[in-house]
């Protein structure tokens, strides 16, 4: 009789792959207040989102570019910070995001729930 | 002793090689942006000076060429490298290639050079003129798609970022260069300053050199002088540059490839008179040695000032995008 398999290590990858999916509708989901880039990346790392700038940033900006983000300076410090808050159409665009996502948990579900 | 870029100089170089890679009209905005959030990280950080600092704030914001993929939705080996190797090389060749087709038309070219390539623009009308230059350009664009589909299109831009034109800015350069056109136009417009340069033999045999051509040519340099003087001081100014001061330079720039062509175009730089103490055979190949040697030194002048003002366009529209 063979031995069992040993369980696969675990790759960190394989995680921040998964969580990558949904890195938008979380990062839309922050900012219900007007919140910075890096102010964002804390927040994101310590929900358990950990990401850096380079992933954040394209993001924030394609989503302001599309006006699901309605961003603002904030000159009254030394240094200048843009701040990004969510839009009207940016709750419809966390909507829609939000619906595909339950639909994809779903269909995991009910894959996963078959595998013996 | 240490090699290693101090940190805000490691800022610079990456914000300036981010905007290479970058298409112009999302270059200023994404630039002013991500130094904010580079400010923002190393401020948490601990400052510029705590070790490690701009490094890693620099390293969560990845490569500059994979972050510019990234805001364009483009993928870093193959669009970005191709449209940074296009936009760097297209402008530098067209204008090179626009240079020496007028420099054959105004020399009164008849045959083209390399058929269907190089040769004078035509002069029927100028409609025949404009189509002319289109023909330039397509050419041009065509040549540079075939180099790189030749060469590989990663390899080219790396090569590439190294022929970048710097732009100095500071009230030092302006300075510094203020100086310097005050030396050039002194020499070229004080007959006494000029003769005693230009001029051969010695003692009271000594005599000017310069040809009639050539000194008519001196009203011109001047209006090129005057304008990069004017750009200097509006830099001077300002403590930078602005949007005036790129489009006057934009306008020296231009002035002066003016000049360098109109040189190119002169049968004859230097007159030796009979009393310079060569003889007629000597004087000829002097002259003829001089005329060839300026007319290399033009053309690369010449390419340079017009990659320049091209140069100083974009900016200008980068910064009118902002």
């Amino acid at each position: 009789m063979t031995e069992p398999l040993p369980p696969p290590p675990k790759d960190p990858r394989t995680e921040a792959e998964l969580r990558r999916g949904v890195l938008q509708l979380v990062a839309l989901s922050l900012l219900e207040e007007p919140r910075y880039g890096y102010e964002l990346v804390r927040m994101l790392g310590e929900a358990g989102f950990a990401t850096e700038e380079g992933t954040l940033y394209p993001i924030l900006r394609r989503f302001e570019e599309q006006g699901a983000l309605e961003a603002t300076w904030d000159t009254s410090r030394a240094r200048p910070r843009k701040y990004y808050r969510l839009s009207k159409d940016g709750r419809r665009v966390r909507t829609e995001l939000l619906e595909a996502w339950r639909r994809v948990r779903d269909a995991t579900d009910q894959v996963v729930g078959r595998t013996p | 002793m240490s090699t290693a870029p101090i940190p805000r100089a490691r800022i610079a170089a990456y914000l300036e090689r981010l905007r290479d890679v970058l298409p112009t009209r999302q270059a200023a905005s994404v630039l002013t942006e991500v130094s904010a959030l580079i400010e923002d990280r190393v401020e948490l950080e601990g400052g510029a000076d705590a070790p490690g600092a701009v490094d890693r704030a620099l390293a969560a914001l990845g490569p500059p060429e994979r972050l510019a993929a990234a805001l364009t939705g483009e993928t870093v080996s193959g669009d970005v490298a191709r449209r940074v190797a296009f936009g760097r090389l297209v402008p530098l060749v067209f204008a090179a290639h626009l240079v020496l087709a007028i420099v054959l038309t105004l020399a009164g070219a008849g045959t083209a050079f390399v058929p269907g390539i190089v040769g004078a623009l035509p002069m029927e009308s100028p409609l025949a003129t404009g189509f002319g230059v289109l023909g330039i350009f397509f050419t041009d664009v065509g040549l540079v798609a075939v180099t790189l589909a030749l060469l590989g299109r990663d390899r080219v831009p790396s090569l590439l970022h190294r022929l970048r034109l710097e732009m100095p800015g500071t009230r030092r350069d302006a300075v510094l260069a203020l100086v310097l056109l005050g030396l050039i136009g002194l020499l070229v417009n004080v007959p006494g300053f000029r003769d005693a340069l230009f001029a051969l033999g010695t003692g009271e045999q000594r005599a000017p050199i310069l040809s009639p051509e050539m000194l008519g040519l001196v009203p011109v340099l001047d209006v090129a002088l005057v304008l990069f003087a004017v750009r200097n001081l509006l830099l001077l100014a300002a403590g930078g540059e602005r949007i005036a001061s790129l489009v006057v330079d934009a306008a020296a720039s231009l002035a002066a490839a003016l000049v360098a062509v109109l040189v190119m175009t002169r049968a004859e730089l230097v007159r030796i008179p009979s009393g310079a103490g060569l003889t007629e055979a000597q004087a000829r190949t002097f002259a003829d040695l001089l005329l060839r040697v300026g007319f290399v030194v033009c053309l690369l002048g010449a390419v340079l000032l017009v990659a320049r003002a091209v140069r100083r366009l974009l900016r200008i529209r980068e910064l009118t995008a902002a």
